[in-house]
């Protein structure tokens, strides 16, 4: 990599830190995790660096993180401790929206780390059911099935949903 | 109800996305690439030194121009030993000396000793039949008279001339052992 290259790299990885650092956080649910992934995942972008000159990285770059998370999940990687409580706590809403959101942040974290995953990919990223198989190289069936039991998960997790979030009128 | 739900995942993933610190990675994945790139030359060196310390000796001791490997040669001399020990075991019934050793059986030739073929074909007793000519020597008792007298003229002289004569003549007795 040489000097030209090498400031377009150091360009990328400024301006696009902010975005992918929340999305490791979500992977990991840790910081030092999600710099840790990120990192990882950028050192293997800068290997690639000269075949990705005519492309956007950042796609590669968050493929890369997907499946490095999924590649520490199958080796083991239980660096990741659930949290009871949000690193931050908002004031209480009076409507109980807000606790509904911190609830459901708990549970995000306390998900399993495949089944986050696949949340955070359908959720957040906003990709469908096909592009997360591809983006985890895995079928559309396994995508549908993490999914699925993700919410049962997130649901049970939450049993004063219904009742709250139907006073309330549906609005989080 | 369902969206309702999702929007709340929404919502929460966002604000949860929010708690991540913004920091400067730039200078910590450069290093790792360097780092890397440090590790993977280092362990290129590693492995072309051990390439020279097992290849070069193995591929010396297989062209059989290695030294030090004067350990493996009585192994390999060593196996090759206990093939020829058993094949020591062959040579006994390898036997097959005695056969020759009948083979010499020189009565053979002795019987192959056409000499008695001679005896057989001595014809040297045909000339025996040719002494009944004798035979008619007594005969010539009986012819006393005067026609004997004429008779014995001419048999004694063919007597002595054919006796004696074809007797040392068809004695070729040493003939056949000439052939011998």
């Amino acid at each position: 990599m040489d000097d030209d290259e090498q400031q377009r790299f150091s360009d990328f990885v400024r301006s696009r830190t902010p975005a992918l650092i929340r999305v490791a956080y979500l992977l990991c649910g840790e910081q030092h995790g999600a710099e840790d992934l990120l990192q990882t995942a950028l050192a293997k972008t800068a290997a690639k660096w000269k075949q990705l000159r005519s492309a956007d990285p950042e796609p590669y770059v968050r493929k890369v993180m997907y499946r490095e998370q999924v590649s520490r999940w199958r080796k083991g990687w239980h660096r990741e401790v659930p949290v009871h409580t949000p690193p931050e706590q908002s004031s209480s809403d009076p409507s109980g929206t807000s606790d509904l959101r911190l609830a459901m942040q708990q549970a995000l974290l306390r998900l399993p780390p495949p089944q986050r995953l696949v949340i955070v990919l359908r959720y957040y990223e906003d990709l469908t059911e096909t592009q997360v198989a591809e983006a985890l190289g895995c079928s559309v069936g396994t995508v549908r099935s993490r999914t699925g039991r993700a919410i049962d998960r997130l649901r049970a997790a939450m049993p004063e949903l219904d009742h709250e979030y139907v006073m309330s009128g549906g609005t989080p | 109800m369902s969206q309702q739900f999702d929007e709340l995942i929404r919502a929460s993933l966002r604000e949860l996305a929010g708690n991540a610190q913004p920091v400067d990675l730039t200078a910590r994945a450069l290093d790792r690439v360097q780092r890397g790139r440090r590790t993977s030359l280092a362990l290129a060196a590693a492995g072309g030194a051990a390439l020279v310390v097992f290849a070069v000796p193995v591929a010396a001791a297989v062209s059989g121009g290695w030294p030090g490997a004067a350990g493996d040669k009585p192994r390999s001399t060593c196996k090759p030993k206990p093939a020829p020990s058993h094949t020591f075991t062959k040579p006994a019934p390898s036997n097959t000396f005695t056969k020759p050793a009948p083979s010499y059986t020189f009565t053979k030739p002795v019987p192959s000793t056409t000499v008695t073929k001679p005896v057989p074909s001595t014809t040297v007793k045909k000339p025996q039949p040719s002494y009944t000519f004798t035979k008619p020597v007594p005969s010539e008792g009986v012819t006393k008279p005067a026609p004997v007298k004429s008779a014995p003229s001419l048999s004694p002289k063919p007597k002595p001339s054919f006796s004696p004569k074809p007797n040392p003549s068809f004695s070729p007795k040493p003939k056949p052992s000439d052939r011998c």
